[in-house]
């Protein structure tokens, strides 16, 4: 173990090892030994973050030398996290525009603060551009031109006023993070054949009452995933192309009584989806709509429910729309009882299905309860899919954080006297809070026909 | 039924994302249980260390992963019947290292990113000896993921760590500063030291 292999490497290889590195470490390695005194000269790709430095002129001034002693004026990757408004000087401005230039591929900038220069009409006319972030408190210019014809990654937000149909034509835009406020976004009109990830989420900046937002239109049908996420406003109505190629999607929105007509339309859009996460007030909305009639989910494999008031009936409607469902989560987000409190007297509005879901009874792998406040109806729809998931291998129940190690215990003892249809199933428990969960009992990777999520 | 070439439908399988384990499919549609029926194992590629050991892999495994050797099969140079792949520059423990990780992500695509993750940090968990010699393979093989993930173990190696500690782990000895020049860098950046 006793020789240095690291020092004999290409000058080349180790300058890309050290573009990976924030740009305080890069050069940190100067002091290493003679060998790697001046590396990180070569370096065209930076990472600066105030965090690591702390004080503001000192920042300013690493970036300054740092940028000055670098061996090629072309910099092909700027990250750069800071305030807008370091110091007099319009330092920002000076790093950002030493970036710009037909070699540039990567810049994501987020700047604490508000930024009213025109250094960022430049960033969206810098044509080698492939991935873009531009998070900063307000930007103060409309930006009016957009041409970026390479770029393929796009955050934005959450205060940044551009023309969504300039960012909807870069023709060969994959991926497009939005965080947005509702107020200064009355229509959203997405309209982008080649786009395959969009995340849409809405972040309050200013203290307007009840946003409304007329129209949100998404016509994508690349689309592979997606993540809407709408905390306050009002959406009046939803135009939506189908995704026949969606793998993820994951729906959060607020609970407003106009959304209640087209929920029903953006699930069928989703029809195709292998993994779906249902926020709690989305479900309520599902569960308000007067004929609820969900989508065949012909492909789903993994559905993660928030129910806020539990809904055995809606539940079953939904397994039985889902013939490969393989894991199942539920996260009863409603009331919480602690302590005595018990709601364990409720009248329950269990009825025994007619047959059983077919997922349930061939594919149900994993089931999950989060916050599981053990009321009569729970209970029996609980039993219900214990006895007839013949292929279960893992159950995991998290408790109440609020619940008395005693009540946890009741809990526990009352699931594990439950019959259970597959021999081989462990149940594990957990208190709510904890972030992580035990997959146990020889879940095999080679059997799963599920991708990886990444939420 | 035509005749399929082997290759045409492991990329098919693998677009329907099935994967063949063993030789047997696993899958419960009839469908597949007939393709199962096309019986004898997957074609195999002969690769050849620098000390002259022969190591036989699955041909779909090296292709996937090595963008030299999917050019070689690719462009006819080499002959199934007859032809070893010579890797001068690789020695055999290197090249099982390497032929291991190809198989594992292979096999095992379709697993959680944290176990992949686990088995990847289990993996390299070598010597610096041992990293080096993996790193000029899959350098000279043009293995993208096992170079990016030396890459990023290197990279962790050093980031945020203080001079002392990046010099023991890579085993710095001789710095080649002269005392006066140590004791200035130390003084004039504390931080990090």
């Amino acid at each position: 173990m006793g020789t240095d292999i690291i020092s004999s490497l290409p000058n080349s290889l180790l300058c890309h090892i050290l573009s990976f590195l924030p740009t305080i470490d890069a050069v940190g390695t100067s002091f290493l030994s003679r060998r790697w005194r001046h590396l990180w000269k070569d370096l065209q790709a930076f990472d600066f973050d105030t965090q690591r430095i702390g004080n503001n002129e000192r920042f300013v001034s690493f970036v300054d030398t740092v940028l000055s002693q670098r061996r090629f004026s072309d910099i092909r990757k700027l990250r750069l996290i800071c305030g807008a408004h370091l110091d007099s000087g319009n330092a920002v401005g000076r790093w950002v525009r030493a970036a710009l230039g037909p070699c540039l591929q990567e810049m994501h900038l987020l700047l604490y603060g508000d930024v009213s220069s025109n250094y960022v009409d430049e960033i969206f006319t810098c044509a080698s551009l492939v991935s873009l972030t531009l998070v900063a408190n307000l930007v103060l210019n409309n930006i009016s031109s957009v041409h970026l014809p390479l770029l393929k990654n796009l955050s934005l937000g959450p205060d940044v006023p551009v023309d969504l149909n300039l960012i909807s034509a870069c023709p060969a835009l994959e991926y497009l993070y939005f965080i947005f406020d509702a107020s200064f976004y009355p229509n959203i009109h997405l309209l982008s054949p080649s786009l395959k990830r969009l995340r849409l989420i809405e972040a309050r900046e200013r203290d307007f009452d009840d946003p409304i937002i007329t129209e949100i239109q998404i016509d994508a049908p690349n689309l592979e995933y997606l993540r809407i996420y709408l905390e306050e406003s009002c959406v009046r109505t939803l135009v939506i192309s189908d995704f026949p190629n969606m793998m993820e999607a994951s729906i959060d929105i607020a609970p407003k009584a106009e959304h209640v007509d087209w929920v029903p339309k953006l699930l069928q859009a989703l029809s195709k989806t292998k993994k779906l996460a249902l926020g709690g007030f989305t479900t309520q909305c599902l569960v308000k709509a007067p004929n609820l009639h969900f989508p065949e989910f012909s492909y789903l494999c993994q559905l993660r429910i928030c129910i806020r008031s539990f809904n055995s009936g809606v539940l079953i409607k939904l397994l039985c729309c889902c013939p490969k469902l393989q894991v199942l989560k539920i996260d009863n987000n409603g009331v919480q009882y602690f302590g005595d409190q018990t709601p364990r007297t409720e009248p329950s509005s269990w009825t025994q299905p007619a047959s059983v879901p077919n997922c349930v009874r061939s594919h149900l792998n994993i089931l999950e309860f989060r916050r599981y406040p053990d009321s009569l109806e729970e209970r029996e729809f609980l039993a219900y899919i214990l006895q007839n998931a013949l292929v279960l291998k893992t159950f995991i129940i998290y408790t109440n954080i609020g619940s008395f190690e005693k009540e946890k215990e009741h809990i526990l003892n009352e699931i594990s006297v439950l019959p259970r249809g597959s021999s081989i199933c462990q149940v594990e428990e957990f208190t709510y809070g904890k972030c992580f969960f035990l997959s146990s009992g020889g879940y095999k990777g080679d059997d799963s026909y599920c991708f990886s999520m990444e939420l | 039924m035509t005749q399929l070439d082997r290759l045409s439908v492991y990329h098919w399988l693998n677009a329907w994302c099935i994967k063949p384990v063993g030789g047997a499919l696993v899958r419960q549609e009839p469908e597949y249980i007939l393709l199962a029926l096309m019986g004898s194992p997957l074609k195999k590629i002969m690769l050849c260390s620098s000390e002259k050991e022969i190591f036989s892999v699955e041909e779909q495994v090296m292709v996937q992963h090595s963008v030299i050797i999917n050019n070689m099969i690719e462009d006819g140079s080499y002959n199934h019947e007859e032809s070893k792949i010579p890797l001068d520059c690789v020695d055999s423990k290197t090249l099982k290292k390497v032929i291991d990780y190809c198989t594992h992500h292979t096999h095992h695509h379709n697993d959680n990113q944290e176990d992949l993750e686990a088995w990847d940090a289990q993996f390299l968990n070598v010597d610096s000896n041992g990293l080096y010699d993996l790193l000029m393979a899959a350098n000279y093989l043009e293995i993208r993921n096992l170079l990016d993930l030396i890459y990023g173990t290197i990279k962790n190696m050093i980031k945020g760590k203080k001079i002392d500690e990046i010099r023991r782990i890579f085993n710095i000895k001789d710095h080649g500063f002269t005392p006066e020049e140590e004791e200035q860098n130390r003084k004039e950046y504390p931080h990090f030291y």
